[in-house]
C-alpha cells in the first residue's frame, strides 16, 4: 500500500546566509514525531527530532537536501529549495512491517512481534462484500481453514486454525471441530462459533443420510456487521495465545470494531444491492430418462407395473401421470433469484479528547427457493474515547447492537423436493391451492409421492439480539505505569419459532396442528483489571503486563410446544393451542485466571517475550480445576545487525524468531463431573420419575496443547515485499474427550482423559508484495500457502479402546477406513469390491472383532494444502480487486448422497445414471436399477455408500471475489461538497476450476444448496 | 469524574485481590437447577421410586422398543406390508437388514440403556441404610424384573449377547458376547430374584409385580425349551384368580382390562399407544401404512371373531386394505383409554398347551387351546398326537397374538419354523436373517464385539 504525503510550507523570505535549518516533524494527526533522523543528502551530517518533533541542523547551502528516516515512516526527500524552517507531517504507516496490529491484552507491530499473528483488515473485509465476516477469512490467513456449511443466508461457517487436535467423540455423533476463541473488542463473544438455533430448519437439515450437513445452523457472526469491523486478527502459535492459557488451545481470533478519529466530522455512507443465484449443477434425469429407467427396474425385478395402490408394482408415474410432461423441478425449488440489499451509514470524527464513531446498517438477503424467505439484520454500533485533559485518565466505550431475523421453511425435505418425479403433476391449482388429488390418486405420500410444495408451507423464523459491550478505564499512575479495567458484557439472544400449520399438511389426515417457541439465551461477562509497565530507554525497552480474568457464561434455554391449534392464525402464539407442555435448561460455566507478560526487546535487535496463566475453571471436579500454562518467545532480526547491515543488497529486513508454550482446554459440556439424573419430561400413571444423564467420571482435568514454531521474516526492496515462512508443530496430549463408549455400558459416550497424543505440524508461507508504484498506476499481491499435517502420534491401549478400527496410530484423525470399491460387475450389474485378500466380491466384510476385516485405508479428509491469492490493480480512479482461494483434499462426491436413495424408485436422479447396468455384458458406471430394498439394494446402501466410491477428489480453486470500483476524482466532488464517491461492482464466487463430481467441493452436499453466486453494485460516499 | 474512576478502578482492583484470596469459591458452581445427583436420588424411598418410576417412564416412551418393533417384527414375519418409501423399514419386509439401519442402533442401545437404569437403582438400593429394607427389596424386584426382560429382549434379537450387572463402564466397554445359554441363566435368575423379591407386594398392573415376573419366566422357559418349568409358572397365573380373559374381544387392550399381567402408559401426551399411533391409519380414505398380508388375513377361520374385532379396512379406490385394529386409538382425545399390553393372559394359556403338548399332555393341550378358541367364537379343536397339536398352537398364536409385540416372528424362530414359512413368501429369505445384525457403530466401539453370520 502506498501512503501519500501532506506537505505543508510555511516559506519564509529571509535570505540569509546562516545555515542552520529549523523545523518540525508530525505524523498526520499532527503530534509530534520523536527520533526522525534527518541526513544531508550526500554528506555526514545529520540529526534526529526530540520529543517535541523539532530539530535544527547545519546545512552547507540551502539548495541542500534533507533526507527524512525512521523506524515508523517512511524515507523521505525534501529540496530546501531557499527555505530555512521546515515543517512536515509524515504519515507513520509506511512499511506493512509497522502496521499497528492487535495482540493479546494490547497491540504490537509486525516488525517486532515473535508470535504468528494474520490481520485482515477493514477494507479487505469490505471488498468482499460478505454479510459474515468469517466469510471474509476465507483464504486469507494461513493455518486458518473456513467452510461454508451452505449457501443459504445466516448459515454457519466451519472454522479451524491449524487441525483437529481432539479425538471424535462418536461414529454417528457429531465429530466436535477444535473451535477458536473468538474475542470481540476484549470481550469473548457469548455464543463462540456455536451455531444459535435449537430447532431444525432447512438450513440445519441435521446429519441425515443424504444432506451431509453436519455442523450447519445459524451462525452467530451473520449478528455481526462486517462494517463495523477495524480489523481481525487471527492468532496461531504458544507466544500469540498462551495468555489465554485453557481457551487458546485451538488458537484465537480477535475481532476489532472501527473507532473514530479525531477531525474533522464525516459521514459515510454505503449502499449496495444485489442478487444471488445457484451456480451450474449436475442435470436431472428428463421424463424420458426417467420413465425409461423405471420401465428398467420394475423389468429387473419381474414385477408389472400396476395401479393398484400399496402393491409391489404400484406406479402412478408410469401409468397415470401424464407422461408427456415435464417440470425440472430443481429449477422450481431453488432455480430462482435471491435479491440482496445493504445500507451502512457511520458518522465519524472528534477532537483531541474525544473522538466517536456511531454507526448504523441494514441488511437483507433473500432466498433462492420460493416463498418470500429472507435473512433480515438491523445493526446499531457505538464507539467512545475520551481522554482528561492531562492525558492520565482515559475511557474507551464499544458496543455492537444486532436483531437479525431468518425465515424460511422449518422443513428439511424442502431441500430434497426437487428428486420428484419429472412428470408430477401441477403442485398448484389455478387459485393457488395445493393440490391433493389427481385422477383419483391422493398426492398425499401415503402411497404416491406427497405433494412437496406443502413442506415450504411449514413455518420457521429465528430471531436474534446481540449485543456486544465494552467499556475500558484506564489511569496513568505513573509515566511508566498505568491501570485498567476492561469490563465486558456479551450477550446473544435467539428466539426461535417453528410452525406445522394445517395449510401444509394433506385434508386426507386428521391434521395435526403444532407449534414451538424455542428461547436460547447466552450471557457472559468479563472484568479484566491490568497494569501495564513500560520502560524505555535508548538501548532497551521493557514492557510488563499484570492481569486477571473473572468470567462467567450462563446459556439457558426454554422451549415451549403447543398442539391442536384450530385456525393456523393462531399458530402465532402458544395460548391457542388445545395442548402445551414445556421444558427448559440452565447452566453456567465459572472462570478465574491470573496472567503476566513480559516483553523485552534489546538493541532493535533482540526480542524475548515470555506470557504465563494459571486458569480455574467451574467444569472440573474439586482437586482438578486450576492449571498452569505459559509460553517463551524470542526474536533476532539479524538485519539490524552492524556486521549483516552492510551487506544487505535488497533485503531491507530480516528476523528469526521462535516460540514454545502451553496451552490447555476445558472444552466438555458443563456439570459433567457430577453424576446426574433429570426428571421425565410427562409422569407415568401420574409420577414424575427420574432418569440418569451420565456415567459417573468425577477425575477428569485439563487438556494440554504444546505448540511450538520457529520462523523467518525477510523483507526485500525496502520491505516492498515480504516473506513470512514458519514451521509449526502442536501436540495435544491427556485428551480430554468426549471418550466414545459402545453402548452397552448405558451410554455413548464418558468425559475422560486419555493419553493419546494428536500432533498437527505443517508449514505456512506467505507473501505480500507491492508489485508496481507509479502516480496512475499501482499493483499490490498477496498469496498465502499452508501445508498442514494431523497425525495420532500415540494412543497406548487403542486396540482395546472403541477406536481400535477408528483411527491408526501415524494416520490424520479424519482417516477414512472404507471399502475399497473396484467397478460395476458385467455380468450381474452389481457393484464388488476388493476384498483383504485381493479377491472380489460383493459383500465385503465390515468391521467385527476388533478387527478392520475387508475394509481399509483409503486416505483422510484433511486438506492436503490451501491458500488464497489476492491481487489489487489500480489504474487512476479505477481499481480492481481479484481474490482467489484453493484447496487440495479428498471428500464426499454426489453418489455418497444418491445413493441414500435407490436408483429405480420413484425418486429422480442425475443424468449421469444413464450410465447404468441395463443388461449382461453392459460396462456400466452404476448398478441395476431396483424398485425393492432387496440385495441390490443393500449392495448399494450398505456397502458402495461405505466405500472408496463415493470418495473422491474436492480441491479446487475458485475466485472468490472480483470487486471493480470507480473512485470519482477530487476536482468534481467538490463542486458538490462531498469527500469521496466510490462505485462498485462486487462478483462472489464467479468461477470455480475443479474435477469434483457433484455440487460444489467445499459443502458437498447433493441435496442442498451450496455457496452461490453473487452479484454486488454499489455505491460509498462521504462527507 | 477522575475521582470516580479512580474509585471504581480501586475498588475493583480490592474485588479481583478478594476474589483471588477466594478463587477456589469464585470457579464452585451450583448444580444444574433441573437435574439431581445420585446421592440425592438414593437418599429415602420417594426418591428412590421416582428412580424406578424412570424406568417405566422411558419404556412407555421408547417406541423403539416397542411401538415400532411391533410392526417391524410383523414385516419380517408375514403379518405386514408396508407403503412406507423409508428404506430403513423397507429393509424389514425385506428381511435384509443392514448393521447400519438406523433403528437396528435402538433395537440394541434401548434395551441397554434400560440394563444401566435398572443397574444403577440395583446398586444405589444394594445396602441403602436410607430406605427402608420392605421398601429397597420391592423396587430391587422391579429392577430385576426389568433387567431379565431386556437380556431376554436382546436374546431374542441377536442369540449372543454382552451381560451386563453393573454400572461400572471401564468393564462393560470391553464384555464380549456370552453363549446363550449363560445369557438364559442370567435372565432366569434376575427373574427368579424379582419373583422372590415380589412376592406378596400388591403392584399395580403398570409395574413390574411378581405376576409379571412369573409370566415372563413361563416364557422365557418356553422359549428355552424347559417345558416343566414353563407349564409350572404359566399354571401360577392362571391359577393365581388376578386375571380373566375378556369375553368381549374389544375390551382386551383397554387400559386395567382384567386379562392384562403387565402394561405400559404411554406418557407422552395426545397419544394413547404406540401401536394405535403407528397403526391406526389417520384418516379412513387413505392407505393404511402397514396393511395385513393376504398370507394372514385368508388364514383366519371364517367365524374367527378376532378377525372382525382386531381387523380394521380402509377401502381406497374401491380396494380394501386391512390393518390391525388391537388398538383402536391413534390418538387420545380426552382419558387414556388404552394401555399398551406387554403381557396377558390368554398367552399363558397357549404357553401352557405348549408346554403340555411337548411332555405329551394332549388332552391338557387342547383344554388351554379350546379355552381360547372359544373366547374367539370358535368350535373346538382336536388332535390326535404331539406334532398335530403343535400345529394346532402354532395357528391359534398366530391369530390370537397376531401383531402384537412380534410374536409371530419370535415363535417362528423358536420352533425353527422361520425358513420354512418365509422362504415362499420372501424372495430374498437367507437362513443367516433368524438373526439381527449388531449395529455397525457398536461393533466399532467394543473391539471384543462380533457380527453375526451373514452380515
Amino acid at each position: 500500500m502506498r501512503s501519500f504525503y501532506t506537505i505543508i510550507f510555511i516559506f519564509v523570505p529571509l535570505w540569509s546566509l546562516c545555515q542552520t535549518i529549523r523545523g518540525t516533524v508530525n505524523n498526520k494527526n499532527h503530534e509530534p514525531l520523536a527520533g526522525i533522523s534527518i541526513t544531508v543528502k550526500g554528506k555526514q551530517i545529520s540529526t534526529s527530532t526530540n520529543e517535541k518533533g523539532n530539530f535544527q541542523i547545519k546545512v552547507p547551502g540551502l539548495q541542500s537536501v534533507l533526507v527524512f528516516t525512521g523506524t515508523n515512516v517512511e524515507r523521505m526527500e525534501i529540496a530546501l529549495a531557499g527555505r530555512q524552517s521546515i515543517n512536515i507531517d509524515l504519515e507513520t504507516k509506511v512499511s506493512a512491517l509497522d502496521e499497528v496490529q492487535v495482540i493479546a491484552y494490547g497491540r504490537n507491530t509486525a516488525r517486532y512481534n515473535v508470535g504468528s499473528i494474520t490481520k485482515v483488515a477493514a477494507e479487505d473485509i469490505a471488498k468482499q462484500a460478505v454479510a459474515n465476516p468469517l466469510a471474509a477469512l476465507q483464504g486469507m490467513v494461513p493455518g486458518l481453514v473456513v467452510t461454508p456449511t451452505n449457501g443459504m443466508p445466516g448459515s454457519s461457517f466451519k472454522v479451524q486454525i491449524r487441525g483437529q487436535n481432539t479425538l471424535s467423540p462418536n461414529l454417528n455423533a457429531l465429530a466436535a471441530i477444535d473451535n477458536p476463541l473468538y474475542i470481540i473488542d476484549g470481550v469473548p463473544f457469548s455464543p463462540q462459533n456455536v451455531n444459535v438455533n435449537q430447532f431444525p430448519s432447512m438450513i440445519s437439515p441435521g446429519k441425515g443420510n443424504y444432506y451431509n450437513t453436519p455442523y450447519a445452523g445459524i451462525s452467530p457472526f451473520n449478528s455481526i456487521d462486517p462494517a463495523n469491523i477495524e480489523s481481525i486478527e487471527v492468532l496461531r502459535d504458544a507466544d500469540a495465545t498462551a495468555i489465554y492459557g485453557s481457551k487458546a488451545g485451538n488458537g484465537v481470533i480477535l475481532i476489532t470494531t472501527k473507532k473514530g478519529s479525531n477531525g474533522r466530522t464525516s459521514f459515510q455512507l454505503n449502499m449496495q444491492e444485489g442478487i444471488s443465484k445457484m451456480g451450474k449443477s449436475m442435470p436431472m434425469m428428463n421424463t424420458q430418462q426417467y420413465l425409461q429407467m423405471r420401465r428398467e427396474a420394475f423389468a429387473n425385478d419381474g414385477l408389472t407395473p400396476n395401479l393398484t395402490p400399496g402393491s409391489l408394482g404400484y406406479a402412478p408415474d408410469l401409468l397415470l401421470f401424464d407422461t408427456t410432461r415435464y417440470t425440472d423441478w430443481r429449477n422450481r425449488f431453488l432455480g430462482n433469484t435471491a435479491h440482496n440489499s445493504n445500507i451502512t451509514g457511520a458518522l465519524s470524527g472528534g477532537n483531541n479528547s474525544t473522538q466517536f464513531r456511531i454507526g448504523a446498517g441494514f441488511m437483507r438477503n433473500g432466498y433462492i427457493f420460493p416463498g418470500g424467505y429472507a435473512e433480515k439484520r438491523l445493526n446499531f454500533s457505538v464507539n467512545l474515547h475520551h481522554q482528561s485533559n492531562d492525558k492520565k485518565f482515559t475511557i474507551d466505550f464499544s458496543t455492537l447492537y444486532a436483531y437479525s431475523k431468518n425465515n424460511c421453511s422449518s422443513s428439511e425435505s424442502a431441500l430434497t423436493a426437487f428428486v420428484l418425479e419429472p412428470d408430477y403433476p401441477e403442485l398448484l391449482d389455478k387459485n393457488g391451492n395445493l393440490v391433493w388429488e389427481y385422477k383419483g390418486v391422493l398426492l398425499n405420500g401415503s402411497s404416491s409421492t406427497f405433494n412437496p410444495i406443502a413442506y415450504l408451507k411449514q413455518k420457521y423464523h429465528i430471531e436474534n439480539t446481540a449485543m456486544n459491550n465494552n467499556l475500558v478505564l484506564g489511569y496513568q499512575v505513573l509515566p511508566n505505569l498505568s491501570f485498567k479495567t476492561s469490563m465486558g458484557y456479551s450477550s446473544f439472544l435467539a428466539n426461535e419459532y417453528s410452525a406445522y400449520p394445517k395449510a401444509a399438511q394433506s385434508p386426507d389426515y386428521n391434521t395435526n396442528t403444532s407449534a414451538r417457541f424455542g428461547n436460547n439465551d447466552l450471557i457472559n461477562w468479563v472484568v479484566e483489571p491490568q497494569l501495564d509497565y513500560n520502560l524505555l530507554k535508548p538501548k532497551y525497552r521493557l514492557d510488563l503486563l499484570l492481569g486477571g480474568t473473572l468470567q462467567k457464561n450462563s446459556n439457558k434455554r426454554n422451549e415451549q410446544n403447543g398442539y391442536g391449534y384450530i385456525n393456523d392464525d393462531l399458530l402465532g402464539s402458544v395460548s391457542g393451542a388445545a395442548r402445551k407442555d414445556a421444558s427448559d435448561s440452565y447452566s453456567e460455566y465459572k472462570y478465574i485466571a491470573f496472567f503476566g507478560r513480559a516483553n523485552f526487546i534489546w538493541g532493535k535487535k533482540y526480542i524475548l517475550n515470555i506470557n504465563l496463566r494459571r486458569d480455574g475453571s467451574s467444569r472440573f471436579g474439586p482437586n482438578n480445576r486450576f492449571g498452569n500454562f505459559g509460553s517463551v518467545g524470542a526474536g533476532w532480526i539479524f538485519t539490524n545487525e552492524a556486521f549483516v547491515k552492510n551487506q544487505l543488497g535488497v533485503l531491507s529486513y530480516g528476523k528469526i524468531r521462535g516460540s514454545y508454550g502451553t496451552t490447555g482446554s476445558d472444552a466438555v459440556a458443563d456439570y459433567q463431573f457430577l453424576s446426574r439424573f433429570a426428571p421425565t419430561d410427562y409422569p407415568y400413571d401420574g409420577q414424575i420419575g427420574y432418569f440418569p444423564q451420565n456415567l459417573y467420571n468425577p477425575d477428569f482435568s485439563w487438556a494440554s496443547t504444546k505448540k511450538m514454531e520457529l520462523g523467518l521474516e525477510l523483507g526485500f526492496l525496502n520491505d516492498n515485499l515480504l516473506l513470512n515462512a514458519a514451521w509449526f508443530r502442536n501436540r495435544s496430549g491427556n485428551q480430554l474427550v468426549t471418550f466414545r463408549l459402545p453402548y452397552q455400558t448405558g451410554f455413548n459416550n464418558i468425559i475422560k482423559n486419555w493419553d493419546a497424543l494428536v500432533e498437527n505440524r505443517g508449514i505456512e508461507l506467505s507473501l505480500n508484495a507491492k508489485l508496481l508504484r507509479s502516480k496512475d498506476f499501482s499493483w499490490d499481491a498477496a498469496f498465502n500457502v499452508s501445508f498442514p499435517k494431523n497425525r495420532l502420534l500415540k494412543f497406548p491401549g487403542i486396540e482395546l479402546s472403541s477406536y481400535a478400527t477408528a483411527y491408526v496410530v501415524g494416520q490424520s484423525l479424519s482417516t477414512q477406513n472404507k471399502f475399497r470399491y473396484a467397478s460395476v460387475n458385467d455380468s450381474t450389474g452389481l457393484f464388488q469390491f476388493y476384498g483383504a485378500d485381493g479377491k472380489l466380491t460383493y459383500t465385503p466384510k465390515n468391521v467385527s472383532g476388533g478387527k478392520l476385516n475387508d475394509l481399509s485405508n483409503i486416505g483422510n479428509l484433511d486438506p492436503k494444502y490451501f491458500g488464497g491469492f489476492q491481487n489489487s490493480l489500480r489504474y487512476k480512479g479505477f481499481r480492481l480487486d481479484l481474490y482467489f482461494e484453493g484447496r487440495k483434499q479428498m471428500g464426499l462426491n454426489y453418489l455418497a448422497q444418491v445413493y441414500s436413495f435407490v436408483p429405480g424408485n420413484r425418486y429422480n436422479v442425475p443424468a449421469t445414471f444413464e450410465d447404468r447396468w441395463k443388461k449382461p455384458g453392459d460396462h456400466a458406471g452404476f448398478i441395476k436399477t431396483t424398485t425393492l430394498y432387496n440385495n441390490v439394494a443393500q449392495n448399494a446402501n450398505q456397502f458402495f455408500q461405505q466405500s472408496s466410491g463415493v470418495y473422491g477428489d474436492a480441491s479446487y480453486i475458485r475466485l472468490k471475489t472480483v470487486s471493480l470500483s470507480f473512485e470519482i476524482p477530487k476536482n468534481i466532488l467538490d463542486k458538490f461538497k462531498v469527500a469521496t464517491i466510490k462505485l462498485y461492482a462486487t462478483a462472489f464466487n464467479v468461477l470455480t476450476i475443479t474435477g469434483y463430481r457433484g455440487n460444489d467441493p467445499e459443502t458437498q452436499n447433493f441435496y442442498g444448496v451450496p455457496p452461490l453466486k453473487t452479484y454486488t453494485l454499489g455505491i460509498q460516499c462521504e462527507f | 469524574m477522575k475521582n470516580i474512576i479512580i474509585k471504581t478502578n480501586l475498588l475493583l482492583c480490592l474485588t479481583i485481590l478478594l476474589l483471588s484470596l477466594s478463587c477456589k469459591k469464585f470457579v464452585e458452581i451450583a448444580p444444574p437447577t433441573n437435574q439431581v445427583t445420585a446421592t440425592q436420588v438414593f437418599a429415602d424411598s420417594a426418591n428412590a421410586n421416582a428412580a424406578i418410576m424412570g424406568i417405566y417412564n422411558k419404556l412407555g416412551q421408547s417406541y423403539i422398543s416397542y411401538g415400532s418393533y411391533t410392526y417391524l417384527m410383523g414385516l419380517y414375519a408375514d403379518e405386514l406390508n408396508t407403503v412406507t418409501t423409508n428404506s430403513s423399514i423397507k429393509e424389514f419386509y425385506f428381511n435384509s437388514v443392514s448393521p447400519n439401519n438406523n433403528l437396528m442402533g435402538a433395537f440394541w442401545n434401548s434395551p441397554y440403556s434400560f440394563i444401566y437404569m435398572a443397574n444403577a437403582c440395583l446398586e444405589g438400593l444394594k445396602g441403602n441404610k436410607n430406605i427402608s429394607d420392605q421398601a429397597a427389596s420391592s423396587l430391587m424386584g422391579e429392577a430385576y424384573c426389568i433387567r431379565g426382560f431386556m437380556h431376554f429382549m436382546l436374546l431374542n434379537f441377536y442369540g449372543q449377547v454382552p451381560i451386563i450387572t453393573s454400572t461400572y463402564f471401564e468393564r462393560n466397554r470391553l464384555l464380549p458376547r456370552s453363549p446363550t445359554d449363560s445369557v438364559y441363566a442370567q435372565i432366569i435368575e434376575d427373574l427368579k430374584l424379582a419373583q422372590s423379591l415380589l412376592l406378596g407386594t400388591n403392584m399395580p398392573q403398570g409395574r413390574a409385580s411378581y405376576y409379571t415376573a412369573t409370566a415372563l419366566l413361563a416364557r422365557v422357559f418356553l422359549y428355552k425349551g424347559n417345558y416343566p418349568s414353563a407349564g409350572e409358572e404359566s399354571s401360577k397365573i392362571i391359577s393365581s384368580g388376578k386375571f380373566s380373559l375378556m369375553s368381549n374381544l374389544n375390551d382386551v387392550f383397554l387400559a386395567n382390562s382384567l386379562e392384562t399381567i403387565w402394561q405400559l402408559a404411554q406418557p407422552y401426551p395426545g397419544r394413547e399407544t404406540w401401536e394405535g399411533y403407528f397403526l391406526v391409519p389417520s384418516s379412513s380414505t387413505v392407505v393404511p401404512t402397514y396393511i395385513i398380508t393376504d398370507t394372514l388375513l385368508n388364514s383366519f377361520e371364517q367365524a374367527d371373531k378376532r378377525k372382525l374385532a382386531w381387523v380394521g379396512f380402509n377401502s381406497v379406490n374401491s380396494m380394501n386394505y386391512p390393518y390391525p385394529f388391537k388398538y383402536k386409538k391413534r390418538l387420545s382425545s380426552g382419558p387414556i383409554t388404552e394401555k399398551f399390553v406387554v403381557l396377558r393372559l390368554a398367552e399363558q394359556y397357549l404357553i401352557r398347551a405348549e408346554a403340555r403338548a411337548n411332555l405329551n399332555d394332549i388332552a391338557g393341550a387342547l383344554d388351554d387351546i379350546n379355552i381360547i378358541r372359544d373366547r374367539a367364537g370358535l368350535e373346538n379343536a382336536n388332535a390326535v398326537n404331539k406334532e398335530e397339536v403343535l400345529a394346532l398352537i402354532e395357528t391359534e398364536r398366530q391369530h390370537e397374538l397376531f401383531c402384537e409385540s412380534g410374536h409371530r416372528w419370535f415363535d417362528l424362530k423358536r420352533t425353527r419354523r422361520a425358513s420354512t414359512v418365509l422362504s415362499g413368501l420372501k424372495p430374498d429369505w437367507k437362513n443367516t436373517a433368524i438373526l439381527f445384525p449388531i449395529y455397525f457403530s457398536e461393533l466399532a466401539s467394543n473391539p471384543m464385539l462380533s457380527q453375526n453370520e451373514g452380515y
